[in-house]
């Protein structure tokens, strides 16, 4: 038989399982940030969830839960990093950017919705691009290869993108208020 | 204060991997310096992750079919059930077992694009290449070939056949278009093909079937041959050049001004001779290939070398070559075709269907191992695409294999439970890529006890090193190569290889990286 108190400490730690979720592509992003390799990068991710079940308990609902999970995330990330002697940046830098205030948007789901729409909107060699890079993993140099053009050109093929994705998306959110409801 | 745009520029580069080492020390003093930067730099790295999990989630459908709505699939954390499962693999199965979280099947990703590919390269005779190599037997994606020299044959996927001679320089544009900035090639053009198009600056030269040869000298020399049929000359020709050429008729083109003269066959590269150099190129190669094989041999330490040379067909049995070596340590082959190896006449086994495997049977205990195989990885269809695992269930067994995104992984059972922890690993960064499949490989791993350590090599070089933590001796046993025995687990999911092998090697002593060096 569950104690109540057993039951209680479930019923926590699913709702903080539930934050991670909510907030994953934040989480992964922040990962990202320090692990720029998709691959590596979903290990710590896989890593820090399973930190955040079994420590659940120390996260008060109510409190920063951003602040909670980048301190997991930036020591699994800090593991990785140190065991695999990839270039990053500094763990000073890192320790900076874990320690910026700096919350999540609440409204993930919202946000990738619109995505799909902005994504539409991409010229073709933008869009082959940006698919190349986030879906098929591949780095600017093979995506030169790929598409016949230069490392340089790809780089900045990206940087536009992506700079082209994130106003699209506030643009919408900013224009559709209501988003949430639909 | 910082600049804005050069902020953004060298966030995206960070995020792509392509940052230089000053690029990176600039990036770091703005965000040292200013709270403001690093405000930027999370909202993007938010943003990154964003599009990240949105191609996750979208990754069941190709980028090809643009008009399809991206299907809502669940990725790893939405789904419970799949959580619950992931989370009970982690506790209780170990690290063999753990679901990857970039690929749960419903959102296993396309890591092969099939527009990718324009041509096979089905010959390459004594090659220099000059940036991106290929080896034979490889597809080649759109893109620039650059030889400085050697002879190349090409199987465009339109059917047409073209022999480039170098020093020379190619740029695959489709399946029948390319463009010839420099060198010398001949086509040979099948009925379905014609069309088959080679740009040299502004000029077009079309197939209208069936054999011809073209050959660019500098920037403003150019001479088209036509050996069978006919070829048209389109875009910028010069005045009064006959358009359409026949067989035996060729044209010089030399700065604006054309020539008529008449088709040389002979200054082009004949085909039997391709044929004979390289079956010499292929005979030196298996000389000089024996010479090292025969110092292999007798190494110190190496208990199980197989060259996959005389495969004795009636038995299927893979003799072990390590000097010394009893019988009953040669290979059992289980299903696998005998196929080519690195070069033509070298023996190789291929591994395709699940059952696929070699068989053989060491004994005792090692502190330290190295592991070395030769492979042609042709793709990585599974989670776990198997090397060769040795001893499985008892502590010490060894896995060694390549995981679905391309990374080299060792495990070495430390304690029997089966959990996560039990195992000592290391995992390389990815190494194999689909632009990979086809090209033959050298791999290495060792576990080096003396200095606690293992280390992961790629074509000779070190790609990966970390810590041993507990210096289990390695158990020597049963071992499969390319595939894991399944009698041990029930739920063990399918892991067998995909590709070829043409040499491997086991030695119970931690080589050092020349030495490794020194075997590629």
């Amino acid at each position: 038989m569950p104690t109540p108190s057993s039951i209680d400490e479930n019923d926590h730690t699913t709702k903080v399982q539930g934050l991670f979720i909510q907030h994953q592509p934040e989480i992964r992003g922040f990962v990202l940030a320090m692990i720029p390799n998709f691959s590596l990068a979903d290990d710590v991710m896989q890593e820090t969830f399973l930190i955040v079940t079994k420590k659940a308990a120390s996260f008060e609902i109510g409190t920063s839960f951003a602040a909670w999970v980048k301190t997991i995330a930036r020591y699994k990330a800090l593991e990785a990093i140190r065991a695999r002697k990839f270039d990053t940046l500094s763990e000073e830098v890192l320790e900076a950017l874990g320690s910026e205030p700096h919350e999540f948007a609440g409204d993930t789901d919202e946000r990738l919705v619109l995505l799909r729409g902005c994504l539409d909107q991409l010229a073709p060699q933008a869009r082959r691009s940006i698919d190349y890079r986030y879906q098929n993993e591949n780095l600017p140099p093979q995506i030169a290869s790929l598409m016949g053009c230069t490392v340089q050109s790809v780089n900045v093929t990206l940087s536009r993108a992506r700079t082209f994705l994130r106003e699209c998306v506030q643009r919408r959110m900013a224009s559709n208020p209501n988003l949430s409801h639909v | 204060m910082f600049d804005g745009d050069r902020l953004e520029r060298l966030i995206s580069a960070h995020f792509d991997g392509v940052l230089t080492a000053e690029e990176r020390a600039e990036l770091e003093s703005m965000l040292l310096s200013s709270s403001k930067a690093r405000r930027i730099f999370l909202d993007h790295a938010d943003f990154h992750g964003l599009l990240r999990d949105q191609a996750m989630q979208a990754g069941g459908v190709r980028w090809l079919e643009k008009k399809a709505e991206p299907r809502r699939t669940p990725s790893l954390f939405r789904n419970p059930a799949w959580l619950a499962a992931g989370l009970a693999a982690c506790v209780a199965v170990g690290w063999w077992f753990l679901p990857k979280p970039a690929t749960p099947p419903e959102t296993a990703r396309i890591t092969h694009p099939a527009d990718d590919g324009v041509a096979l390269l089905s010959m390459a005779v004594d090659v220099e290449w000059n940036g991106r190599s290929f080896s034979q037997g490889e597809a080649l994606p759109k893109g620039l070939l650059s030889i400085s020299k050697g002879t190349l044959r090409l199987d465009f996927y339109s059917g047409v056949r073209v022999v480039l001679e170098g020093p020379a320089r190619l740029e695959l544009l489709t399946a029948d278009l390319a463009r010839l900035d420099e060198g010398k090639l001949t086509a040979k053009v099948p009925p379905p093909a014609q069309g088959f198009t080679v740009l040299n600056g502004n000029l077009r030269v079309v197939d209208r079937g069936t054999q011809f040869g073209m050959s660019v000298n500098g920037t403003e020399n150019c001479t088209v041959h036509v050996f069978d049929g006919e070829v048209e000359l389109q875009g910028e020709v010069p005045e009064a050049t006959a358009r359409n050429l026949f067989e035996g008729e060729a044209v010089l083109i030399n700065a604006g001004k054309s020539t008529p003269i008449s088709a040389d066959r002979r200054s082009f590269a004949d085909p039997a001779g391709i044929l004979q150099a390289a079956s010499r190129e292929s005979d030196a190669r298996m000389e000089k290939w024996r010479e090292q094989s025969e110092v292999l041999r007798k190494a110190s330490g190496l208990l199980a070398y197989f060259d996959f040379e005389e495969l004795d067909l009636p038995t299927m049995t893979l003799p072990n070559r390590a000097s010394g070596a009893s019988a009953d340590s040669n290979g059992s082959v289980i299903g696998c075709e005998p196929l080519s190896g690195r070069w033509d006449r070298k023996a190789a086994l291929g591994f395709a269907k699940t059952s696929d495997r070699v068989r053989f049977r060491v004994h005792g205990a090692s502190p330290s191992l190295t592991l070395m195989a030769w492979v042609r990885v042709d793709s990585l269809p599974l989670d776990h695409n198997a090397l060769l695992s040795m001893a499985p269930g008892e502590v010490g067994e060894v896995h060694w294999k390549l995981d679905r995104s391309g990374r080299m992984l060792v495990g070495l059972r430390a304690d029997d439970r089966q959990e996560y922890q039990s195992w000592e690993r290391l995992e390389s960064p990815q190494v194999v890529t689909p632009n990979d499949f086809g090209r033959w490989m050298h791999l290495a791993t060792v576990i080096d006890s003396e200095h606690a350590e293992m280390r992961h090599y790629v074509n000779g070089r070190q790609v990966a090193d970390g810590p041993l933590g507990r210096r289990t001796p390695v158990k020597l046993g049963t071992a499969n190569l390319g595939n894991i025995d399944s009698t041990w687990w029930n739920t063990q999911p399918v892991r067998n290889f995909n590709g070829r092998m043409d040499e491997f090697a086991l030695f119970t002593r931690a080589l050092s990286s020349e030495e490794i060096a020194a075997m590629r």
